[in-house]
């Protein structure tokens, strides 16, 4: 039983081919669906600001060794390699795109196109983590480029650079846990919508919020990106 | 319309009448030629934020322009709070939003503002603190019983080398070094050249290096952060960062 399943009327008679999102009843202490609709968002809201917030603490500490290390953190920057960075975030952008185009389809009723939109974001996802791993950690990882005391590489360029590389691991790696977070609740989403047609133009709650945490994973690397990568 | 008609009953749901106060607008539905022209116009920015960011190596490194560090961090923010500003307006539809969304959003930035503030202004004035109490602090940061977990890493010719430097004292930079010279059976002179293949140091890239006296050299910080200077002993002259009196140090 899932949760349309479980929120559709009793009255409904069994086996009706109404689509999820016709189905939908907002909860019984909300007076209509749209001031669940505005709840839920404002909730939301709430809950990304609080994930700002987490960002914040990382690019402080970002910004505070880079005050204390300017040269650490530039020959830190110079072992990355701007082809990869600057792809992931074409990766990102595209995705953040089709996310608002399948939340439009939703709004249209555009079933088909809801679903091509949420696939292409999620292999945008996973295009994004993979090139991560495949082409940054692993190589670095295996030369003993590491975060602080793991550092192991015997040629340091400057005797602060663990310290880049534990904010370079620490702000990518909190920030690709989010790019699997955001993969799964679109994943979710693509379920419930090839299962039970679960979004549509009076109901699509979970697709906008998936959606707006998704995009908020695109801001992110839109200045980890520059920091990381573009400042020397 | 039915703002003045008494309601017929009392509706437990909602018993101050809101749903009589006005419409809902409905949702705004965005077009797909505005989110196709936000995009093009990231890529764009994209692609401008690394052109401008090349073409300012170039200059540095191969014109011989001096170009404050303030000019890249700027030129990059700017960029990229453009390409966040359009993110938040039009894909996240703020813009079309109830504004109690965008308050959420400014009270982000203004908590933000507040951290790097805060922690700015301590780091950069705990000098004068140590100098006023500096016959009592303890300074840290020697590694003195740190335990480095150790690890095989794969050489720059492919060979794999245990590093292993258990219990340390003293910079990891330096103990790495010792540690692969030995493991690796290599002289110094060896060490160094591979250090400089390493780190990509060719004849051409001396700016890479000439950067590092904008570091500036501060007292009192806490013992995680490390006092000393950055150096590697027996750093040969031509790779050793410039000595800060050079730039008129004095800091």
């Amino acid at each position: 039983m899932t949760t349309i399943d479980h929120r559709s009327t009793p009255h409904e008679p069994a086996g009706t081919a109404l689509p999820g999102w016709k189905r939908y009843v907002p909860a019984s202490h909300f007076r209509t669906a749209e001031d669940e609709f505005d709840a839920c968002k404002l909730g939301f809201w709430l809950f990304l600001a609080t994930e700002v917030l987490l960002f914040a603490g990382l690019f402080c500490a970002y910004a505070m060794f880079r005050m204390l290390y300017p040269e650490a953190f530039a020959v830190g920057s110079h072992h990355l390699d701007v082809r990869w960075g600057g792809l992931n975030t074409v990766v990102l952008l595209i995705s953040s795109f089709t996310v608002a185009m399948s939340i439009r389809c939703a709004q249209l009723d555009n079933q088909k196109w809801l679903r091509i939109n949420l696939v292409i974001t999620i292999l945008c996802a996973f295009a994004f983590f993979f090139i991560k791993l495949a082409f940054e950690y692993i190589p670095k990882w295996t030369h003993g480029i590491r975060p602080g005391v793991l550092y192991t590489n015997p040629f340091p360029g400057h005797p602060q650079e663990p310290t880049w590389w534990s904010v370079y691991y620490g702000a990518t790696g909190v920030h690709a846990l989010h790019v699997l977070i955001g993969a799964s609740l679109l994943g979710w989403c693509l379920y419930r919508s090839v299962r039970h047609k679960a979004y549509g133009p009076t109901h699509y709650t979970m697709l906008e919020n998936a959606g707006l945490y998704w995009h908020l994973v695109d801001l992110i690397w839109i200045f980890l990106f520059p920091l990381l990568y573009l400042i020397h | 319309m039915h703002a003045h008609t008494a309601p017929s009953s009392f509706d437990p749901v909602d018993p101050h009448n809101f749903s009589e106060l006005g419409e809902h607008h409905g949702h705004h539905i965005t077009p797909w030629q505005t989110l196709l022209g936000v995009l093009l116009a990231l890529l764009f920015f994209t692609g401008l934020t690394v052109f401008t960011a090349q073409a300012e190596t170039y200059l540095i490194s191969d014109m011989g322009w001096h170009i404050p560090n303030w000019v890249n961090i700027a030129i990059a923010m700017s960029i990229a709070t453009v390409k966040a500003l359009l993110v938040i307006a039009i894909f996240m539809a703020l813009k079309y939003e109830n504004p109690l969304y965008t308050v959420v959003f400014l009270f982000c930035i203004f908590a933000f503002a507040l951290f790097l503030g805060l922690t700015g202004m301590d780091l950069d004035n705990r000098g004068r603190v140590y100098a006023w109490k500096q016959e009592s602090i303890n300074f840290g940061g020697t590694g003195v019983n740190v335990q480095h977990p150790g690890g095989t890493i794969i050489d720059y010719d492919g060979k794999k080398i245990e590093m292993k430097l258990g219990g340390f004292s003293g910079s990891l930079a330096q103990n790495l070094k010792d540690a692969y010279i030995k493991a690796a059976g290599i002289t110094e002179d060896e060490y160094w050249r591979r250090w400089a293949e390493a780190n990509h140091i060719h004849e051409h890239d001396e700016h890479l290096l000439s950067s590092a006296n904008r570091s500036l050299r501060r007292t009192g910080l806490s013992g995680a952060l490390d006092l000393s200077e950055p150096t590697i002993e027996h750093m040969p002259p031509e790779y050793a960062p410039e000595s800060a009196d050079d730039h008129g140090g004095g800091h």
